[in-house]
């Protein structure tokens, strides 16, 4: 028996050394002014999440080859590390721990999960690697570090937007919310009903669901004998079919506000024939159609959440930063000075590194897809 | 190389839970699944001192293992009223009660966006900032573990938790008051658990809820499975396989649409081949 | 009032679930005698299969429910075959069983998600376009009320059918003492193979409830399962009446808990059930 257990410890030690060896080569300093620059990313490219992670990953495959295809940075190519972060904090640390330590990269494009970038963030400030993050939009993250910006914008943002919105243009007093308890849910319920109390308005009811709940039926009781004028819904995609579904079925007409979770196109082609009045708030952004098809031609899929959009720019953003320093502070100092006008709008970071951002737009469904209200 | 120790600190923290569950399944008999349960309160009252209050971490590692000692108390004298396929479920019953807890109180725990800019620990002006010093603090963690719980086994209270494992009735047909044992070494498990939580959230410095989960709890129960039943030597080398596999696999490069799923049939394939060819595990003495 | 009834209504379905699933768990684990936590994945692939035979390869609604049903059974079938009878036959105790079963749960959840991806997905080709009834204010669609009537239908069929047939007292006597019964010449081995097949059956038919009602995920197995097994014990394991009985209370508790606290405490609210029912009734509320 114990030959065994050798056997196996062997081969595990082999495997890990085996690859440490193989992928720890490019590392020698000598070569490094010449060579590829190297830059880590980390994104949930398996489990639930990967649906957005993949195609954020291919928005940073294109941007990248655009970049090399133009001569790169400084006439250095850039060199991609894909690591996946599975939305989780041990698994994001030891993919940063890899990028760090052993791709010696100079820089970290991720994570989406907050939960991943806030889980990994502190190990890059410590070894002086700066991080921008495409997706992860904690009101937390902000206080992460001199190296840390983000140009996807922090829910903070899209709750404010969302209560004032819902106070001022919808003209709503009294709104009942349902949410996902996850960071995304939680973060901006926790703004949304902080404002819109501040403006005068009343929460008439507040209810939270697992994420992977599929029956909303007693939530959506609740909030029907409250009486809303409206109900606020910051909800993941999957979850927010299986709710405006039941909400149907209980003949609810109340009107709807969600989160930016509600761009998504197969939930827009699924509801569409419940005939509900949904609405969304999203980042002010003009992705023009040719970039989504570009990255749908790379995925082979039809979904281009907005993610990719920030990551593709987070590509740019950084190229243009090494254009003027190489590495650690100088390298974050330069990230922070942006002033750039990519494809998810323009992005300019302010002194926690959010992205100042070019405000909010609201979406309403129609016809199993979006349309621009305001 | 700081990779490779950064893998070495997780595998210390895991061979600290494996070690721990180890006394309750492996030593007494009693399959738990509520482990990680209190590896996150031990994790998250260290979290809240360090943070809010800026406790030294070695007092707040001690006050999170005293709390998660007080929780495994009182669900551990629930749980001797049970036995077999009860107590599996009763415990699992309670990791749920306790992961609703963490995500739902959010006034003390900040629920699912959990607590971040845990500090490291420091002792006299010494940070243990970096992953060198730190794995030292882990590995010294772990051999105490390890040196604790081979004593406890090889002394007269472990003699009377292997009684209670081959014969409950018979042991207490002697005059032990058997529940006493289970609820004790129930506390005494979760007080390592605990201390496992603290290193935990002082060395990755930011916690949430997801990491406490119900399968969380089965990971470091296939953990000990794996490794060996009553083998303290045969639960460190399971956690060591169970963490550096996945890592190795980064390098091997499964396609990354599929790998995650592929490491959770990977799992479950080893659980069923093991209990059909080796239910007692690689190292293991004890046969569930 | 139109409170009440509504709440009334939500609890009767979700009732009606649980109560299939219960259904198939009581079958399987009154004459198997332990926890198989796999049943919860093959209410899985019976939903999957649905949507593969109905969605994708567009077959007329019967034959698709016949294929779903007798490829989930059939699943069931095999597993008992090449997992749970050589464990027994090893004379494994139920606990190691148990762990087979999670691994089991683990293998075929993973193999659903690489085969139909995690996506949330729905069974019913139009979504808006279910009926609506309406009762004393409260609403209850057109799907739901099949539901419950199928759930019926199966409950009184498996009743009688336990109760008066030659099957059903072969059953029964294996329930009672498995080495009796074979010693009086039942063939307990093919009997609880057929068993599985059944509990299977039923158990897809659950995971095709879900699938039509609210959708289906690789994950909702356990879900299921937990809110089966629950049900199953506060009713009295294997009472295939108590177990229908169980479900409803289970129901009507957990949808009262979210109405008077809120949907967070959903899951604890039925684990907390589940726990105080076994301290006080560990017979479960509706002993024989």
């Amino acid at each position: 028996m114990n030959k065994s257990v050798w056997v196996i410890l062997i081969l595990l030690v082999l495997l890990v050394g085996g690859g440490w060896l193989i992928f720890n080569k490019d590392d020698s300093s000598g070569a490094k002014a010449t060579g590829p620059i190297e830059i880590g990313f980390i994104g949930p490219l398996t489990g639930d999440a990967a649906s957005l992670g993949a195609p954020s990953k291919a928005a940073v495959e294109v941007a990248v080859d655009e970049v090399n295809a133009a001569g790169g940075v400084g006439g250095r190519q850039l060199h991609v590390t894909y690591e996946d972060g599975q939305c989780n904090a041990q698994a994001a640390t030891n993919a940063a721990s890899k990028l760090i330590n052993q791709g010696g990269v100079v820089a970290i494009i991720g994570g989406l999960c907050s939960t991943e970038t806030a889980a990994f963030g502190p190990m890059a400030m410590q070894a002086n690697i700066p991080v921008i993050s495409y997706g992860s939009s904690a009101p937390s993250l902000s206080q992460m570090g001199a190296l840390f910006s983000r140009d996807y914008p922090s829910d903070a943002g899209q709750g404010t937007f969302g209560a004032e919105y819902m106070y001022n243009a919808l003209g709503a007093r009294k709104v009942a919310v349902i949410y996902h308890i996850s960071d995304y849910g939680t973060g901006i319920k926790n703004v949304f009903i902080e404002r819109f109390k501040e403006l005068g308005g009343e929460i008439v009811a507040e209810e939270g669901a697992e994420q992977t709940a599929t029956d909303y039926r007693t939530q959506l009781t609740k909030i029907k004998a409250a009486k809303p004028d409206y109900i606020y819904s910051p909800l993941y995609p999957a979850g927010a079919t299986a709710m405006f579904k039941q909400a149907k079925e209980m003949n609810i007409a109340t009107k709807f506000l969600g989160g930016d979770a509600l761009s998504d196109t197969k939930l827009q082609a699924d509801v569409k024939s419940l005939g509900l009045n949904i609405m969304f708030t999203q980042i002010k952004s003009d992705i023009p159609a040719e970039f989504n098809s570009k990255i749908a031609a790379k995925t082979g899929g039809t979904q281009v959440p907005v993610y990719s959009a920030t990551a593709y720019d987070v590509v740019y953003l950084l190229s243009n930063a090494l254009k003027t320093a190489d590495s650690g502070q100088a390298l974050g100092t330069a990230i922070r000075a942006t002033n750039y006008d990519g494809v998810s709008g323009h992005i300019q970071f302010d002194q926690n590194g959010d992205v100042a951002g070019s405000g909010y737009t609201v979406y309403k469904f129609e016809n199993g897809s979006a349309t621009l209200v305001e | 190389m700081d990779y490779l120790i950064h893998i070495g600190v997780l595998i210390c923290i895991s061979g600290i839970l494996a070690l721990s569950l180890n006394l309750v399944v492996g030593e007494t008999g009693l399959v738990s699944v509520a482990h990680a349960a209190f590896y996150g309160i031990g994790a998250y009252v260290a979290a809240l001192l360090l943070t809010k209050v800026g406790l030294n971490f070695f007092l707040a590692a001690l006050v999170g293992m005293a709390f998660s000692g007080f929780a495994a108390l009182a669900i551990g004298a629930v749980l001797a009223r049970f036995k077999g396929d009860f107590y599996v479920l009763v415990s699992l019953g309670f990791n749920m009660i306790i992961y609703s807890i963490m995500v739902n109180w959010q006034s003390v725990t900040n629920g699912p966006l959990g607590i971040s800019a845990i500090p490291r620990p420091a002792i006299f002006g010494y940070v243990f900032g970096t992953t060198g010093p730190y794995f030292l603090l882990a590995a010294i963690a772990l051999a105490l573990t390890y040196y604790f719980c081979v004593l406890l086994t090889q002394s007269s209270f472990g003699r009377v938790l292997h009684g209670i494992r081959e014969d409950e009735e018979a042991t207490s047909v002697f005059g032990y008051r058997t529940t006493h044992y289970k609820v004790l070494i129930y506390m005494i498990s979760a007080m390592l658990a605990g201390l496992a939580g603290a290193l935990f959230a002082s060395y990755i410095t930011f916690i949430d809820p997801s990491s406490f989960v119900i399968s969380a709890s089965i990971f470091i129960l296939a953990i000990v499975i794996l490794g060996g039943l009553s083998s303290h030597r045969g639960v460190v080398l399971g956690a060591a396989i169970l963490i550096a596999l996945p890592e190795a696999l980064r390098f091997v490069g499964f396609p990354s649409e599929i790998a995650a799923q592929m490491r959770q049939l990977t799992y479950g394939l080893i659980l069923i081949l093991l209990m059909l060819y080796r239910p007692q595990g690689l190292l293991g003495k004890f046969k569930l | 009032m139109e409170l009440a009834v509504q709440i009334g209504l939500n609890a009767v379905i979700a009732g009606a679930i649980y109560a299939l699933v219960a259904l198939g768990f009581n079958l399987i684990y009154s004459t198997a005698r332990f926890f198989d936590v796999g049943y919860g994945a093959l209410a899985v692939v019976g939903g999957y299969t649905m949507l593969y035979v109905y969605k994708t390869l567009e077959l007329p609604f019967a034959l698709a429910i016949v294929l779903a049903v007798t490829f989930a059974g059939a699943l069931g079938w095999v597993i008992e075959r090449f997992v749970y009878r050589p464990l027994r036959s090893q004379k494994a105790s139920p606990t190691v069983l148990l762990v087979a079963s999670i691994g089991v749960l683990t293998v075929v959840q993973a193999t659903v998600a690489i085969l139909f991806t995690s996506e949330f997905k729905t069974l019913s080709r139009d979504v808006g376009a279910t009926r609506v009834f309406e009762i004393f204010g409260g609403v209850i669609t057109e799907v739901q009320v099949i539901i419950l009537f199928v759930a019926l239908a199966i409950m009184s069929t498996l009743g009688l059918v336990l109760k008066y047939t030659l099957f059903g007292k072969a059953i029964r006597a294996i329930a009672d003492d498995e080495e009796v019964a074979r010693i009086v010449g039942i063939p307990s081995r093919r009997l609880i193979g057929i068993v599985f097949f059944i509990g299977s059956a039923i158990g897809a038919v659950a995971g095709i409830a879900v699938g039509f009602d609210t959708g289906l995920q690789p994950t909702v197995g356990l879900a299921l399962l937990l809110g089966g097994v629950i049900a199953a014990i506060i009713g009295g394991v294997g009472n295939i009446w108590g177990g229908v009985a169980g479900a409803f209370l289970l129901a009507i508790i957990e949808n009262v808990g979210v109405w008077t606290f809120s949907g967070e405490w959903k899951s604890t609210v039925a684990f907390a059930v589940l726990i105080l029912v076994l301290l006080f009734k560990p017979r479960g509320l509706f002993e024989k």
